[in-house]
C-alpha cells in the first residue's frame, strides 16, 4: 500500500490480530482489513460494524446476492482487487442461487435493484420516486432497496480507498484471506476496534 | 423509513451517523472543517482541491505519485489518510442519501 502507516504503523492490538489471523489462515490479512484496523476510532470501528450488518445481517438479499452487489460495484469502479475478492466471496457465500460468472442466473428482483444501484452510483441526482415505484412493481420492497443501497454504499466507499491507497492482492490472499473474511462474517474482534 | 425503528434504514442509520461523526467531526490531524470540505470540494485549495476531486469522481486515475506529491507538499500520512476517507465518504454518502430520499419521496 502507498501509505506506510497502514502496513507498519498499526497499534499493538491490531498487530497482534494481524499476526494471529495470518497464522490461522496461512495468508497475510487483506489491505482493506488493515485500513479498518488503522486508527479505528476514525474510520474502522464504524465501517466495520456497518459492513458486518449490511453483508451478513438480516436482509431481503442472500449473502451471496450481497456479495454480487459488491462485485458489480467493484466492476463499475474498475477495481481489480475488489473484483477478485468479491468473485471469490460470491462463490463462498452463495448456496447455488447465484454465480459471479453467470449474470443470467440472478433473480429478477436482483436484476432490477442492480440497475437502480448503477443509476444511483453514476448519477445520484437523477434518482426519483419513479425509480422506487418501478422497483415495487418488480417485487422489490422499500426495505430491500434500502438494504441494497447500504451494501452499495459500503463498497462504493471502499472501492475508492482501494484505488487511492493502492490495495494489492498478495500470494495466497485470494483463497485463504477471503475465506477468513467470510469465516468471521466481516466482524472484526472488539479489542482491535477500541 | 424514518421513525420506524424496525425498518432497514433504522437498523443502519446509527452506524452511518457514527461514520459521519468520526470522519467529519472526530479528532484528527486535519481540521474537521477541512475534512467536511473534502466531502464536496467546496472551499478547498490546492493540493487538496484536485486530489479529493479525483477520489470522489475518478478514483481509478490515482497513482502512488499522487500520494508522493501530497507528502512532498508537507502533508503527513495521517492527514492524507483522513482527507482521502473524507472525500470518499462524501461521494458515497451522496449516492446513499439520494437513494434514501427517493424511497422517502415515493411515500
Amino acid at each position: 500500500m502507498w501509505l506506510d502507516n497502514l502496513d507498519s504503523g498499526q497499534r499493538g492490538p491490531a498487530k497482534f490480530f494481524l499476526l494471529m489471523a495470518s497464522k490461522a489462515s496461512g495468508a497475510e490479512m487483506a489491505d482493506v482489513v488493515k485500513t479498518f484496523l488503522y486508527r479505528p476510532e476514525f474510520f474502522g470501528r464504524a465501517i466495520s460494524q456497518l459492513s458486518a450488518r449490511t453483508m451478513r445481517g438480516p436482509s431481503f438479499w442472500t449473502a451471496g446476492e450481497r456479495e454480487y452487489i459488491a462485485l458489480r460495484t467493484a466492476q463499475l469502479y474498475q477495481v481489480p482487487y475488489c473484483i477478485e475478492i468479491h468473485t471469490e466471496m460470491v462463490r463462498l457465500a452463495s448456496a447455488g442461487e447465484i454465480s459471479a460468472t453467470d449474470p443470467d442466473k440472478v433473480r429478477p428482483e436482483l436484476a432490477a435493484v442492480l440497475a437502480f444501484l448503477e443509476k444511483a452510483e453514476r448519477s445520484p441526482d437523477s434518482l426519483s420516486d419513479t425509480d422506487i415505484a418501478e422497483l415495487r412493481e418488480r417485487g422489490v420492497t422499500d426495505d430491500a432497496v434500502i438494504e441494497a443501497l447500504h451494501v452499495a454504499f459500503v463498497w462504493d466507499l471502499v472501492d475508492r480507498l482501494a484505488h487511492a491507497f493502492g490495495y494489492r492482492l498478495l500470494d495466497g490472499q485470494l483463497e485463504k484471506g477471503t475465506k477468513a473474511l467470510h469465516g468471521f462474517k466481516y466482524q472484526l474482534p472488539g479489542f482491535v476496534l477500541h | 423509513m424514518p421513525g420506524k425503528d424496525d425498518s432497514s434504514e433504522a437498523r443502519y442509520s446509527r452506524f452511518v451517523a457514527d461514520l459521519r461523526q468520526a470522519v467529519f467531526e472526530g479528532p484528527g490531524q486535519a481540521d474537521p472543517a477541512l475534512r467536511r470540505s473534502a466531502a464536496t470540494g467546496k472551499g478547498l485549495t490546492e493540493p487538496w482541491l484536485s486530489y479529493t476531486s479525483r477520489v470522489r469522481d475518478a478514483a481509478w486515475t490515482l497513482t502512488e505519485s499522487d500520494i508522493d506529491a501530497l507528502k512532498a507538499a508537507g502533508h503527513s500520512e495521517d492527514e492524507i489518510f483522513e482527507m482521502t476517507i473524507a472525500a470518499a465518504l462524501g461521494a458515497s454518502l451522496r449516492m446513499l442519501d439520494a437513494g434514501l430520499q427517493a424511497v422517502r419521496d415515493v411515500g
